[in-house]
């Protein structure tokens, strides 16, 4: 296979973490962690732990990925900051993915669904306060093996939501935390299919409803291959941060 | 890369810190030689808001900590493999701001292969002296005071210190931020009420300086709830009237406590720190009173009382001499205690001194 780029890809965008080291094709170790928000305490463990039984160190690698939202604020934060932190110190790129694309491209390996060319794929995510994250991502896969994002991550209720899904009057293939969160509401919309519930997959041993990092590992890689790289991330809030005060002064 | 044990005068340590509303990295060499010390306060963000707001400042320690960080490394003239620890505060705080300060240090030190030092924010205040002052004497008696805190701490010297007294209710910042806004005299409230005080008449207005003879404890909503109702009985008083009276009452009660509790444990020293210890009338009553007792006194420049990381780096490399680094899977803890780490620290003291 030649030379090929080495990533360590690292996702804390929604309650878990996971991290991969691999390539475009390859995914030479992963490390998932049902954290309940340990990001901070999991993260640098799980990376000494992957890199250290590859027997790589940090310097070796020639990108990183990081998941920058959106999602869970803290979490995003984290990743970022640890992201670009060993970017930085070992000279080599950081590559940002947005978390609504890691779960659509990760569902395509585990969807019970065969996703034709006229579909949407639908990645949702839980936003809290009645909320949902979401996308829209056209299928390519007959062409060029991946998804084309044809609607910019976005923030809003269900009920907006569906509007999106119903104006563009495509199957929509659903998937994600908020897809399970509001399943019912979602149901009474005729063109939405549920996807990546296939049970006892052993194709993807993971939650598909959860952006993954050898997901995130192998979109990346792909654009690293592209050559199309940066040398700063930028976190996806999608929304205002709360001016909830909090009387604490120095 | 520095072992634990082998800390010496060159040990080079990054400080970070990102506890509350300033982004800042230092480069601090041997425990007290500042090479280079960054504050990037977000003070003027949060001052519409009028007090801190957690997600807004989360969001630009974010943006800030990496050009922070690296203008730390190049006012000091340090290549980053030069770093030998790095030293970050882990509590207390706010928890998504400490996250950012917590990531950071941890990717450092794993990606340099350099030990990494969680460290207490308030026990860092306590050497923000030392790196003014390298030959403070001990024993000292140190008033911590600041928005979160009013402490009376004995110190027999760096990494050994034991509770004295502190506040029962309001810390002595929150109650200027308190009495500020309540006054309509801006923010940040220390030195907004400062600076009214100055135009004030400390004697207009005698407020209750309460538990004044009474142990080493402070209380301070009590003169809070004073100062509100003489405004409200009293609508045309003048604010700085009143600014100078609380000021001298919160002062008074400070100052009379730290000499008695230096007095009674034969202090050589006694020292301020924390925001609050940047107060004006605070520096000169400590300084007059205590140079009368012939107490040393030890009074941090103002950039080194407000919060920095060179006190975090000062405090990380005492903590890495005497107790070795922390692990790196520790994390953020956003209502750590100066009193429990305090005996954390005594106990391993005294553990080693046995040896
Ligand atoms: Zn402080």
């Amino acid at each position: 296979m030649g030379q090929s780029v080495k990533l360590l890809a690292i996702d804390t965008a929604t309650e878990q973490v996971s991290v991969a080291v691999g390539d475009a094709h390859h995914v030479d170790a992963a490390l998932h962690v049902a954290s309940d928000r340990r990001h901070v305490e999991a993260l640098v463990p799980a990376i000494q732990l992957l890199l250290g039984n590859l027997g790589i160190s940090v310097h070796e690698l020639s990108a990183i990925a990081v998941d920058v939202g959106p999602g869970l604020f803290t979490g995003m934060r984290v990743g970022l900051t640890t992201a670009q932190t060993l970017a930085d110190l070992a000279e080599i790129p950081v590559v940002g993915i947005d978390s609504l694309s890691v779960v659509a491209h990760g569902a395509l390996a585990v969807s019970p669904v065969d996703v034709d060319d006229a579909d949407i794929v639908v990645p949702i995510l839980d936003a809290r306060r009645s909320q949902v994250y979401w996308s829209m991502h056209r299928n390519n896969f007959s062409t060029t093996n991946t998804l084309e994002e044809v609607r910019r991550p976005r923030v809003g209720d269900v009920a907006e939501l569906l509007e999106d899904v119903m104006d563009r009057g495509q199957r929509a293939l659903i998937v994600g935390t908020g897809a399970n969160r509001y399943a019912e509401q979602l149901a009474s919309c005729p063109e939405t299919v549920r996807m990546g519930d296939r049970s006892g997959s052993t194709a993807f041993p993971f939650d598909p409803h959860v952006p993954h990092a050898s997901v995130l590992l192998r979109l990346a890689a792909a654009r690293v291959e592209t050559g199309a790289v940066i040398n700063a991330v930028e976190p996806l809030y999608l929304r205002p941060p709360d001016a909830e005060i909090n009387w604490v002064t120095r | 890369m520095t072992q634990f044990g082998t800390v010496t005068d060159a040990t080079v340590v990054l400080g970070i810190e990102t506890s509350c509303d300033e982004t800042a990295a230092a480069i601090v060499m041997g425990g007290t030689d500042v090479l280079s010390s960054v504050v990037s306060s977000q003070i003027d963000i949060h001052a519409k808001f009028g007090g801190v707001v957690p997600e807004i400042a989360s969001r630009a320690h974010l943006e800030l900590i990496r050009p922070v960080v690296a203008e730390a490394l190049g006012t000091a003239h340090i290549h980053h493999e030069r770093i030998d620890a790095v030293a970050v505060t882990v509590g207390p705080g706010l928890i998504g701001a400490l996250l950012v300060g917590v990531a950071a240090a941890k990717a450092t030190a794993f990606a340099l292969d350099v030990p990494l030092i969680g460290v207490n924010h308030l026990e860092a205040h306590l050497y923000a002296a030392l790196l003014d002052d390298p030959n403070l004497e001990f024993p000292a008696v140190v008033l911590l005071v600041s928005g979160g805190n009013t402490l009376l701490l004995f110190m027999d010297g760096p990494g050994s210190y034991r509770l004295l007294g502190a506040t029962i209710d309001d810390a002595a910042g929150e109650a200027f931020d308190k009495v500020a806004r309540f006054l309509d005299l801006g923010y940040p409230g220390g030195p907004a009420v400062d600076l009214a005080a100055q135009r004030g008449d400390p004697r207009a207005i005698e407020f209750p300086r309460a538990m004044l003879h009474d142990g080493l404890d402070f209380s301070f909503s009590g003169l809070k709830t004073a100062v509100m109702n003489h405004v409200r009985k009293h609508p045309d008083v003048s604010s700085d009237d009143v600014a100078a009276g609380f000021q001298a009452a919160v002062v008074d009660v400070l100052v009379t406590k730290l000499l008695r509790a230096a007095r009674e444990t034969s202090a050589r020293s006694v020292v301020l720190g924390g925001g609050v210890a940047a107060n004006s009338l605070l520096r000169s009553e400590v300084e007059r009173l205590a140079a009368a007792e012939g107490f040393r006194v030890a009074l941090p420049s103002r950039a080194m009382c407000t919060d920095n990381a060179a006190m975090i780096a000062a405090a990380g490399w005492y903590r890495l001499r005497d107790h070795g680094p922390s692990q790196l899977d520790i994390g953020a803890v956003p209502n750590l205690s100066l009193v429990a780490d305090t005996v954390r620290t005594n106990r391993a003291a005294s553990h080693r001194d046995r040896r």
